[in-house]
């Protein structure tokens, strides 16, 4: 991983072409050959990236990156101030559970996917035994509960269970009803979710990613 | 402690002190509120940690003393109380509290578990705006603010005090509102408040009226009005620096009635808001306004409006509930929508024809449509 702060401007062409006018921003190289340039907001998101595979040619204050399929992303660089290269380690754990923490992103922006007329009221909401993916309010206003795995299996349904009992003791959001929520949910889970009146809900990954390309962000 | 308060009073200020805190509690104290009898009043205190509130009332006090009382037990009894005096009496494990016919008895909580509010220090500066100004500048602006708590930043509220003028800004990265108004006694310094804070304190500034005073420390802001105060924990982290975000000039500019608009979109989003949020497309060109929604699940709609259009036609596509929100937000009785094309930032300001209106600004970034 090579991590470098500077002061550049950016042009990309491929599919569009987009600029980026002059400022300090990370550009961060991964060993798999991604370049991404990122700004001190947006999250997990760069302000312009290239995915792997890529060329990376090296010019005197300046990167060019180009790859197969004809994108090119030029990098001019003004001022460099960090240039730091460490090797990460494969963690795949963290890789999992990044899909989990997206999913539950995705899903509070846009809850529809897991019911109609759903909407988000709060993410991590807190419970006395941790805090609940998110809370949301159905059509008719009633409180719901989301549980948000990668894969569905009882051990969430168990977890779901257990901060139904805590909400329910919360006049100002008792009845809660529960919904299980996996791009997976397997059939025991889906039994053990049914036999507890607790919802359950398939969502489809890529189509709640087509959402954020659909609604553009202002920064 | 012995005291008798009038039920309206009392009843309002323990309403007061728990709405504002909530009911997210972690500690059992932190469910209690902390009732002070003493120099002729009572005081009621609640806090999460996060959100300190504080009121008091003018109250006939036999004994002073102070007793900790479950909140949500408390502001359940008290609201359904008849129309008669509320006499509290008794030691802080045992309360006796009557009213009329009625007479409980709760068993307190103790005194000393309860956290030392935080309170605003006296010599920090005290900047005063009027209430009802105040309350309006948080409803125009704090309903663009994020309810994600994973970007904890974005659920503040940004407020800033210079040059005479306090201006609050938010926005959940779709979409932005800012606006500005004048101090009446004029402080310098920011804040980056909790939404739901900042709500409570407006809601609280429009009930009681008069000047709101208005306190930025390291670390906390707090609000003062009438006899009640909230002191808030502030957000930590670096606000996005939104005024890079907003436009300096646009190529179409719109004038439209602001019902007329709001009861045609709520009509054409009835069929986008369904089963997937989809984008209501407007079209400006030739003096109209041409709304349309189709959902591949249920069907479509469109409508069309008078509208005064300077500049090029052009067809943009909004989440309709944030088209709408920001709509809401201007409260007058013209809009005025500056755009530039189809896939930049739109801007909504309140528009008057001969009246002058807030500087309200609400940027909303359009979806895309194929």
């Amino acid at each position: 991983m090579r991590l470098v702060i500077a002061r550049c401007s950016a042009t990309y062409e491929g599919r569009l072409s987009s600029t980026l006018t002059s400022a300090v921003r990370l550009l961060m190289v991964k060993a798999d050959g991604c370049v991404a340039i990122h700004a001190d907001v947006g999250a997990y998101k760069p302000v312009n990236w290239m995915n792997a595979p890529n060329t990376l040619r090296e010019e005197p204050a300046r990167w060019v990156v180009t790859n197969p399929k004809g994108e090119r992303l030029v990098i001019e660089l003004e001022e460099v101030l960090e240039d730091v290269v460490h090797p990460l380690d494969t963690d795949r754990g963290l890789t999992l559970d990044g899909v989990e923490k997206e999913l539950q992103a995705l899903l509070a922006e846009h809850p529809h996917h897991l019911e109609a007329g759903l909407a988000c009221v709060q993410r991590e909401f807190r419970t006395d035994l941790g805090p609940v993916d998110l809370l949301c309010r159905d059509a008719e206003g009633r409180a719901v509960a989301v549980e948000v795995k990668r894969i569905g299996e009882i051990d969430g349904v168990e977890q779901l269970t257990r901060y139904l009992d805590r909400l329910a003791r919360d006049p100002l959001l008792a009845p809660v009803r529960g919904l299980f929520a996996a791009t997976t949910v397997k059939p025991q889970a889906r039994v053990l979710a049914a036999s507890r009146g607790i919802g359950w809900v398939e969502v489809d990954l890529a189509r709640l990613r087509g959402e954020d390309e659909v609604h553009p962000r202002l920064f | 402690m012995k005291f008798r308060a009038d039920r309206g009073e009392f009843a309002d200020a323990i309403a007061w002190a728990t709405r504002t805190v909530g009911a997210r509690v972690t500690l059992p104290a932190l469910s209690g509120v902390l009732l002070e009898a003493a120099d002729g009043k009572l005081t009621c205190r609640a806090t999460d940690l996060e959100v300190a509130a504080e009121i008091s009332i003018p109250i006939k006090i036999a004994e002073p003393g102070r007793v900790l009382l479950p909140g949500r037990l408390l502001a359940q009894l008290v609201a359904r109380f008849p129309q008669a005096p509320v006499e509290l009496s008794g030691e802080p494990d045992r309360v006796e509290i009557t009213c009329g016919r009625a007479t409980f008895h709760v068993r307190g909580m103790a005194v000393d578990d309860f956290p030392t509010l935080a309170t605003p220090s006296e010599d920090a500066p005290q900047g005063v705006v009027k209430a009802d100004a105040f309350a309006r500048l948080v409803s125009q602006v704090a309903r663009a603010a994020s309810s994600d708590e994973g970007r904890p930043v974005l659920t503040g509220v940004k407020l800033e005090a210079a040059e005479g003028r306090l201006t609050a800004a938010a926005t959940d990265s779709y979409r932005l509102a800012v606006r500005s108004l004048a101090w009446d006694q004029a402080i310098d310094g920011e804040a980056l408040v909790p939404a739901r804070s900042l709500q409570e304190a407006a809601k609280g500034a429009a009930e009681v009226g008069g000047e709101v005073t208005v306190v930025f420390e390291p670390g906390q802001a707090s609000f003062l009005f009438g006899e009640r105060r909230l002191t808030t924990k502030l957000i930590e982290g670096n606000f996005p620096n939104y005024e890079a975000l907003l436009p300096d000039a646009f190529e179409t500019g719109v004038t439209v009635d602001r019902a007329a608009l709001v009861e045609a979109l709520q009509r054409v989003a009835i069929v986008a808001m369904g089963q997937s949020n989809t984008p209501v497309s407007l079209t400006f060109g030739d003096g109209s306004i041409d709304l349309q929604a189709t959902n591949q699940e249920m069907g479509d709609a469109a409508e069309a409006l008078p509208a005064e259009i300077d500049g090029e036609g052009l067809t943009i596509a909004f989440n309709p509930g944030f088209l709408l929100a920001g709509l809401e937000a201007t409260g007058t009785e013209g809009i005025r929508i500056e755009l530039r094309d189809g896939l930049k930032p739109a801007v909504l300001r309140p528009h008057a024809a001969d009246d002058v209106v807030d500087d309200l600004s609400y940027l909303l970034m359009p979806m895309k449509i194929s």
